[in-house]
């Protein structure tokens, strides 16, 4: 399961210098952008994450930290570039903290997947509410008093389209920033 | 007891009402393809470096913000609203964005290691 062994690897602030070669931190500092202080990529020896004897993670970079300097890396990325075969070596001592991409990994991480899955769950409880509307209730509350059913469709649409309102900041804020 | 109104309309009437469903449905049909367009076009604008994170920032949520003002407008019906509606609206926003300022004041006080 390759999803599971993409790691991002913080270097220790002292030492980002040493990898200066994929992180490409002078001309960012020149640029006025913020230091990358982290280098992800697949995990070549997973074995390594509990073995105190391998010294060094063998990482198979993502394709930002092979070509750090090139200004088409400055922007994220919206599709996925998978991780390449160029291999840096990082030696443990130099390294702060390595963690998988689930919520744990960062602040920006946590939000993420919070809000992701928040969003995902209100979607569902619009498409509970539509399933709800489509049985016969409605046909038959639309008999009895029309005036009601068009208020219970206009408040679901308010709700629905409320949803989509927020999805329309969350979707550049989380996917495309 | 509540007997069931009268619900049956004459056929000129029916005609009129249909006609205008019609309309509101072409209304509908164009702000969607909007937001499919826009959506695109937020997509490409992430990719063009504006000088700084901040402005990339900027310009996306502009866009977004157009979006969201068709979907308030047209989807949710605000643009045909009684003066209420809009004074429970502004009501709300001010308690939103008092909220996002709380969220802000963390700036002052940063969680560091």
């Amino acid at each position: 399961m390759q999803k599971f062994e993409h790691y991002g690897i913080f270097i220790k602030p002292g030492v980002l210098e040493k990898y200066e070669q994929y992180l490409g931190n002078n001309r960012r500092t020149e640029k006025g952008m913020e230091p990358r202080i982290e280098i992800s990529g697949h995990l070549h020896n997973p074995e390594a994450l509990k073995d105190p004897n391998i010294k060094e993670y063998e990482i198979g970079l993502d394709p930002v930290f092979v070509d750090p300097n090139n200004p088409s890396n400055d922007r994220p990325h919206f599709l996925y570039a998978p991780p390449t075969d160029h291999i840096a070596k990082i030696e443990k001592e130099d390294v702060d903290r390595i963690d998988s991409f689930g919520p744990w990994h960062s602040a920006y991480f946590a939000s993420y997947f919070t809000i992701t899955g928040l969003h995902g769950a209100h979607v569902l409880a619009g498409v509970l509410v539509f399933i709800y509307m489509w049985l016969p209730v409605s046909k038959r509350l639309y008999q009895r008093n029309p005036e009601h059913l068009a208020n219970r469709v206009e408040v679901c649409g308010l709700f629905w389209h409320f949803v989509d309102l927020v999805w329309i900041f969350v979707f550049p804020l989380f996917y495309l920033l | 007891m509540n007997n069931p109104p009268d619900i049956s309309q004459d056929p000129a009437e029916h005609e009129e009402y249909a006609h205008n469903v019609q309309k509101h449905v072409r209304g509908y049909l164009t702000v969607g393809a909007l937001l499919l367009a826009f959506t695109g076009i937020t997509v490409a604008l992430s990719y063009v470096d504006f000088g700084t994170r901040k402005a990339n920032i900027g310009v996306a949520m502009l866009v977004a913000t157009l979006k969201a003002g068709m979907v308030a407008a047209i989807f949710m019906h605000l643009a045909a609203e009684k003066r209420l509606i809009y004074r429970v609206l502004i009501f709300t926003g001010f308690f939103v964005l008092a909220l996002f300022w709380l969220t802000y004041l963390a700036w002052y006080n940063p969680v560091v290691r």
